[in-house]
């Protein structure tokens, strides 16, 4: 598989009157194209701070991050919808803020709003939709701009473990699906284990890479059943030993 | 609809009505001791006035053709100033909030400006802009700009930071995330504002008229006090009231309808 975005000695600094913090130190990373990298770590170790800098919100102190040509989009840890704008409007507001709100990309959203069962919804205001489906439209508005490649910050850490479950099988079948690049951030080992191809273990702050994992289950599926194969308490050990606790 | 929740809107209503009576019945009693205290000379009614003397002189007024004279100079100024002192206000939260390093330079001036007893400036009006209306229309400007400023800047520095980082996700820019996200997310507050504005605007078109003015309520006040009128004060005060209230209420049937 090809590189589609290569972290070279990523290092981050953080200025503020009281002193200089490093952040992030010496990441060096490949990212494959269509694989879900999942990137671990303990709370507050800098994992934010990464996506934020591959995502363009934060800059780098040093290093070097070589992105081939894509688009990328950005999925936040709340649903962060619009209170005044109908579902279908606050799902089309990539388009709208990059002036591509054509026709046939309203009908894209249209379609990805029917796959998820929220076309009754269309015109509905976020107040009246559960956690869940706020949390579904998120993850339209995410894919309605035809990313290559979807951040994807703790998505679901605000939803009932129930829920959460639900929607992580659906979130995975249509990134498979669409061969969508994603890298997910997470401080819960078994969601990213049962979610991802590969895992990167951060360690505390400073973040360096403590170790890379491939997963390799015995019979990959969706991430629930994946959370029953033979193979998920293995990696599960592995990473749970390399978090710094 | 089920009967528990007629019952329950029936509640509502019945409590509603009572509190409106009760209010009505509370200044319907405390004009009539007024007026009586008045009428029997418990009071001195030269000094305090009488309910019946306050309709009297605003009959008088209205007779004489100054009544919707005086209303209309006093809304009038109201009115500019309050659409100035918004404009003003708001242009100026926004720059701000799109330049932060200039609230930052300006900060130590608003705080200066804020905390000065506007009505201090009242001479210094009158030399610059001559005894006029501009000078009264500038008093409130003085007073309701840099509230207006205030509450409003305070509304857009506090918007969700989570649906800032969003916008900042789909690179959106400054002006886009103002148009799309901060102003509307913001409309509350600035409706707020507005309602803010608008008894600061007639506190500073009353105080102008103090100072400067030939015509209006304020005016009517002032002259009162002068040839001891004290019915034409008492007048002026319930003509003000009256404008006030009903200003608000409009504002608050706008907030309703929006």
């Amino acid at each position: 598989m090809t590189n589609i975005l290569t972290i070279k000695n990523l290092t981050k600094k953080y200025h503020t009157p009281e002193g200089e913090t490093l952040a992030i130190k010496d990441i060096t990373l490949n990212i494959k194209k269509g694989e879900i990298i999942g990137i671990v770590g303990s709370s507050g170790c800098g994992k934010s701070t990464l996506l934020n800098i591959l995502a363009g919100l934060d800059k780098e102190t040093s290093g070097e991050i070589i992105k081939t040509n894509f688009k990328d989009a950005y999925m936040l840890q709340s649903d962060a919808l619009l209170p005044w704008l109908t579902v279908l409007d606050n799902a089309c507001l990539g388009l709208k803020l990059k002036n591509i709100k054509t026709d046939e990309n309203i009908e894209y959203v249209k379609k990805l709003l029917k796959n998820f069962g929220l076309e009754s919804f269309m015109d509905a205001y976020p107040s009246s939709l559960s956690g869940g489906m706020k949390q579904r439209v998120a993850l339209i508005r995410t894919l309605a701009i035809k990313p290559d490649i979807v951040y994807l910050d703790e998505p679901l850490s605000a939803l009932d473990y129930v829920t959460r479950l639900m929607i992580t099988d659906e979130i995975h079948s249509i990134l498979k699906k669409m061969k969508v690049t994603t890298i997910l951030i997470s401080h819960d080992i078994a969601e990213c284990t049962s979610f991802c191809d590969r895992i990167v273990v951060l360690s505390k702050r400073p973040a360096v890479v403590k170790n890379i994992y491939d997963i390799k289950l015995k019979k990959p599926s969706t991430p629930s059943k994946n959370r029953k194969d033979e193979l998920f308490n293995y990696y599960y050990d592995l990473i749970w030993s390399d978090l710094d606790k | 609809m089920s009967i528990e929740h007629k019952l329950y809107l029936k509640k509502l209503k019945k409590e509603k009505v009572f509190i409106i009576s009760i209010q009505i019945l509370i200044t319907l009693l405390f004009l009539l001791i007024w007026e009586v205290l008045s009428k029997y000379n418990i009071i001195n009614s030269f000094i305090f006035s009488s309910p019946s003397k306050i309709i009297n002189t605003i009959y008088n007024l209205y007779l004489e053709r100054i009544l919707f004279i005086s209303i209309w100079v006093t809304v009038k100024e109201i009115l500019i100033s309050f659409i100035l002192g918004s404009l003003i206000g708001f242009v100026l939260a926004v720059i701000f909030y799109m330049v932060p390093i200039l609230k930052k330079i300006f900060d130590p001036f608003l705080t200066l400006i804020n905390s000065l007893p506007k009505v201090s400036l009242g001479p210094l009006l009158i030399i610059w802009l001559g005894a006029n209306t501009s000078s009264i229309i500038v008093m409130s400007l003085l007073i309701n700009t840099i509230v207006t400023l205030i509450s409003i800047y305070n509304g857009l520095i506090n918007t969700d930071s989570y649906k800032i980082k969003l916008f900042q996700t789909f690179k959106a820019t400054k002006l886009q995330t103002l148009i799309y996200l901060v102003i509307p997310h913001n409309k509350e507050t600035i409706l707020s504002s507005l309602k803010l504005n608008i008894s600061m605007s007639l506190i500073g078109v009353i105080m102008g008229e103090f100072l400067v003015s030939k015509a209006g309520i304020g005016y009517l006040i002032l002259y009162g006090t002068q040839v001891f009128n004290l019915n034409l004060v008492m007048s002026g005060i319930i003509l003000i009231m009256i404008i006030s209230f009903i200003i608000y209420e409009f504002i608050n049937f706008l907030e309703k309808k929006k």
